[in-house]
């Protein structure tokens, strides 16, 4: 059960840490997007303005939310690789 | 210095190649000869073996599942049985008894041959003394059979999507926020350089109006 705790621990400081780098990411990214996007077409309203609004967008996107799954996604794919390998 | 170069590229790459060689899952078609347990006094090849079964104590010496085996073209193979627990390679394997037995149940017979499919990672090598880990055994009908390495082609694109990803996420940030901190960094010195060069041309000039030469 140690081993498995151990596992557990170290898995969670790698997802968090892989989810945190994805949200930067993909943050970035969409930023990247808006400043190219208002730089074309020169609008509408204020440049500072478009960004934040669409960042805000983002914010509430279900992209956004369903971010967490890289941290649960790895624990769920070693229940199903525990039971195929073990039991099935 | 290219010579440097190539020489740690190949060793690099035949590195990377041989993790995966020895930790991905690969089918042998065999016919079972005989089951064992062995003691093991784990020495410089300690490496090389996994973990004692889950929930027992950890000893430099335990007793370790072997399956003999005789492979298609009739050389020997030689299996260890062992549980990966939640150690490396993350098989997850701990049913290490349940596999021996099976194995034990399939031993093949002079009257009628079995043939047996056993998934393994790892190598036999006879330098070190290392056996391959049998992960699962299973009846088949003859011996020939082909297998899709689906589960190795499966886990090479998951590596490779990984990488994918953090490659992209890399270029995204370096291009993003680096470069131009880089290209901003090397305006400057560029900027130092030419009024260092002009500072020294006028110091330069002053110095001559000593030595008795008409200023430029």
């Amino acid at each position: 059960m140690i081993g498995m705790l151990r596992l557990g621990i170290v898995l969670l400081f790698v997802n968090v840490g892989f989810y945190f780098l994805l949200l930067l990411y993909f943050r970035s990214r969409r930023k990247m997007r808006l400043e190219q996007r208002w730089d074309a077409e020169q609008g509408p309203g204020e440049r500072d303005d478009f960004i934040a609004r669409g960042m805000e967008q983002y914010s509430t996107s279900l992209r956004r939310r369903l971010l967490w799954l890289v941290i649960v996604i790895p624990y769920v794919v070693i229940m199903v690789l525990i039971y195929v390998l073990n039991f099935a | 210095m290219r010579w440097v170069r190539i020489v740690f590229r190949v060793v690099l790459v035949s590195l990377v190649l041989s993790i995966l060689h020895y930790n991905l899952p690969q089918t042998d078609v065999v016919q079972v000869v005989g089951t064992e347990n062995r003691r093991i006094d784990f020495g410089e090849n300690s490496f090389f073996w996994a973990s004692p079964d889950v929930g027992t104590a950890e000893n430099t010496t335990r007793d370790v599942f072997f399956i003999q085996t005789v492979k298609k073209n009739g050389k020997p193979m030689v299996y260890r049985n062992e549980d990966t627990g939640w150690g490396w390679p993350p098989y997850f394997k701990l049913n290490s008894h349940n596999v021996q037995t099976v194995a034990a149940s399939l031993v093949t017979r002079p009257e009628q041959a079995q043939w047996v499919a056993i998934t393994h990672y790892g190598w036999r090598n006879e330098f070190f003394t290392i056996f391959p880990n049998a992960i699962r055994v299973r009846a088949i009908s003859g011996p020939d059979v082909t297998f899709i390495p689906w589960a190795a082609i499966a886990i090479l694109v998951a590596l490779g999507l990984m990488l994918l990803i953090l490659w992209r996420i890399f270029n995204h940030f370096y291009t993003r926020y680096l470069d131009p901190i880089v290209d901003s960094v090397g305006d400057r010195i560029d900027a130092m350089d030419e009024s260092a060069t002009r500072a020294r041309g006028r110091l330069r000039r002053w110095l001559d109006s000593w030595r008795g030469k008409p200023r430029g």
